[in-house]
């Protein structure tokens, strides 16, 4: 392991901040919840840490990231009980194989979502701020907000695909999609 | 791309946490096959983890000012998170930032989950229902979460709540409980009993609730109506300050630009329990007379060796007349315990109901079988025995077939090669199992089964509903030529060389109507044909 104290600590910080939330999102697109993705994230930012010594800093973190994030969902996915809806291991494979080429693509996409989170109604973002609170379900939110699950997950269904929309048209205007 | 609505809601399903066991399957064969659906999966919870990360950072920046200690707060989010840790130079608190888990992920191998289904309600009659976003909808499936459409036809659905409705398509609703629905478009008419008062129905335009006992909506883009049929209800229009209390006999029509209109309940215009039970019987009684026509045409059908179906006149009987006409291979049943039920049509004493232990109809079939096809209507209530038998030999002597449904819901047909000699570990058969077709979501629901096996190519092969479910040619060392049956039973198994009273539990937790064993294997297209002609 690398010291702690060193020069290389403090490098290491900055390349997992800065990728923090595409690993996240990479490792969620392979398990179930993201109970499940943060569990793993965790263990990665250890992981990461610890072979920091062999990262070629002339290469991408967030690919030599997710190579070791994959590896670690697969052995989180084994761990995890038989009757939780957890992807078949070879369409785990095959989707982290093809999402590790996607990086740029999710680059960008962030950077058209955060504009279009913006013109969000106000009382749409406020739905999805209390929808992502860590901690509660989502039942416990409905419950909350006076209506039942159902309806609940229709209107996030309804917010994540508004978005999609934005964040393809506004990729489309810049020349990217 | 374009995702049809079926992959859509399986990606909101799935990141939402809410896709069933059976969707999850077929998303997962979706997503193998179609490298485009993958990518738009990756895109959707791309999404999904952006609005995440926004909402924490939100809350949390929050959060981290107003904690005393700066360094140490829980849960710190993405980014903020790292600030944090940089700032204490420390490894240890990064690892602290989130909390712990709650409960521990539990081994495997020593949980026991109790059986759980979804849904508020069932579908309990269906008359000419298209559902355009539920195709494989039939009678007697639990209500899916979600907007369902149906684009003609009538359907009956029953809520735990007790609230019955029926729906004429064209309708666009959901189910929200069984004590809330809302509805885009369509006409409904529900019945409310007294425990399930309360219950409401919303729309874009307001909401009724019902105080008692019967109202109808009929919901349109333009226009739309409320009629109280019995009872009395309450309506607030949206935006409204006051409600609007209704009592039997009223109705509203009230337009887009906010007109409303006083008329008088017309029950005429919506389907009612009744008049749709009278045209599901008429549905019913054609069917059955379809498949009578066709089950004399089985019973001369020299393939035939044995044929029981079990509506028989005389129900005091407790022989099953084997109905086989062209060969006296098999013998008549007897039937053993086993009591009197209502059949697929809906017809009394027209099925034999085998829950109670020990049920079982014995018979004797004294021919030897090149092939062999088994074929069963059954409804099963539950599988909660380790083996559920369909047809049995007794005991399990060389060439003869054992037929039966494992607790997990898997169909298992084995024909018995040799005898197993365990020290070498050498089995007796090769199982053929397919994957689970039952789960508890079809308890009481009729199924139709069939199995054959082609000894031209060794080739074993599971049908549910006239489709092929699996198929699988036996290995070299477990071929057979030969099929014996000897003394069976139906819906049990036997264990004649026992002289002690203690027996395996194997009954099917369930129902029979029907039950042929044909001397060749069909082929695939007449097994959909004989599901085609007897389905109810």
């Amino acid at each position: 392991m690398p010291d702690p104290e060193s020069q290389q600590y403090e490098t290491f910080v900055e390349l997992f901040a800065r990728y923090e939330g595409d690993l996240r999102a990479f490792v969620r697109s392979l398990l179930p919840t993201w109970y499940d993705a943060d569990e793993v994230v965790q263990q990665v930012a250890l992981v990461a840490w610890r072979k920091f010594d062999q990262f070629d800093p002339s290469t991408s973190f967030i690919k030599w990231a997710c190579v070791i994030a994959r590896f670690e969902a697969l052995g989180y996915r084994r761990k995890l009980a038989r009757d939780r809806l957890v992807f078949r291991e070879d369409l785990m494979a095959k989707l982290a194989e093809e999402a590790a080429e996607e990086t740029e693509e999710r680059k960008s996409e962030n950077a058209a979502l955060e504009g279009c989170l913006k013109k969000l109604p106000a009382a749409q973002r406020e739905l999805v701020t209390m929808a992502y609170t860590p901690g509660t379900t989502t039942k416990e939110l409905a419950n909350r907000a006076g209506v039942k699950p159902g309806s609940f997950y229709m209107r996030l269904n309804r917010i994540r695909k508004v978005l999609l929309d934005c964040v393809e048209t506004t990729m489309a205007q810049e020349g990217t999609a | 791309m374009k995702l049809t609505e079926q992959e859509q809601r399986w990606l909101e399903d799935y990141c939402n946490e809410t896709i069933s066991a059976d969707e999850f399957e077929k998303f997962q064969d979706a997503m193998e096959a179609n490298a485009e659906l993958r990518r738009a999966f990756r895109k959707y919870l791309s999404i999904d983890a952006g609005l995440r990360q926004g909402s924490e950072s939100v809350q949390e920046i929050g959060l981290a000012w107003s904690s005393p200690e700066p360094g140490n707060v829980v849960a710190l989010p993405g980014a903020w998170k790292w600030v944090a840790i940089a700032a204490a130079g420390v490894m240890g608190i990064f690892f602290a930032t989130r909390p712990l888990p709650v409960t521990p992920v539990a081994d495997a191998s020593d949980k026991k989950v109790e059986p759980s289904a979804q849904g508020f309600g069932v579908l309990t009659g269906v008359d000419g229902a298209a559902w355009e976003s539920h195709p494989e909808l039939a009678q007697g499936d639990l209500l899916p979460a979600g907007e369902i459409r149906m684009t003609a036809g009538v359907a009956q659905l029953e809520l735990f709540s007790g609230v019955t409705l029926v729906v004429e398509g064209d309708a666009a609703f959901e189910i929200h409980s069984s004590m809330e629905m809302s509805v885009v478009r369509g006409k409904i008419r529900a019945n409310v009993p007294e425990p399930a008062h309360g219950f409401r129905i919303r729309s874009a335009e307001g909401e009724v609730v019902d105080l008692g006992t019967e109202f109808a909506v009929n919901i349109t883009n333009g226009k739309s109506e409320v009629h109280v049929l019995d009872g009395e209800i309450e309506w607030y229009p949206n935006g409204a300050p006051n409600k609007k209390l209704m009592k039997k006999g009223e109705a509203l029509r009230w337009t887009q630009d906010g007109a409303l209109e006083t008329l008088v309940a017309k029950a005429g215009s919506f389907v009612g329990m009744r008049e749709l039970n009278e045209r599901l019987n008429s549905g019913r009684s054609s069917r059955r007379n379809v498949w009578l026509d066709h089950s004399r045409r089985l019973a001369r059908d020299e393939r035939v060796v044995a044929y029981y179906p079990m509506s028989q006149p005389g129900q005091w009987h407790r022989e099953l007349y084997n109905e086989a006409r062209e060969t006296e291979a098999a013998t008549d049943g007897a039937i053993v315990a086993a009591k009197r039920a209502v059949d697929r049509f809906g017809h009394a004493d027209g099925a034999l109901d085998f829950s109670g232990t020990g049920s079982r109809v014995k018979v004797n079939v004294d021919e030897e079988l090149s092939s062999l096809t088994l074929m069963a209507w059954v409804k099963i209530d539950s599988l909660d025995r380790w083996y559920n038998s369909l047809f049995l030999t007794d005991g399990h002597e060389l060439n003869e077939p054992h037929w039966q449904i494992m607790d997990d819901g898997r169909l298992f047909f084995s024909v018995k090669r040799r005898e197993a000699d365990r020290e070498k570990k050498l089995w007796d058969k090769h199982i053929v199992y397919s994957k689970p077709f039952w789960t508890p979501a079809m308890s009481g629901k009729w199924t139709h089964i069939a199995t054959t096996y082609d000894t031209s190519t060794y080739t074993v092969t599971h049908y549910i509903n006239g489709k092929q479910f699996h198929q699988e040619v036996l290995p070299e060392n477990m071929q057979v030529d030969r099929v014996k049956i000897g003394a069976a039973s139906i819906g049990n198994w036997s264990e004649p060389t026992r002289n002690d009273a203690k027996f395996s539990v194997r009954n099917l937790n369930g129902s029979m109507d029907e039950f042929a064993i044909f001397s060749a294997a069909l082929s695939a297209v007449e097994i959909a044909e004989l599901y085609e002609s007897g389905k109810p």
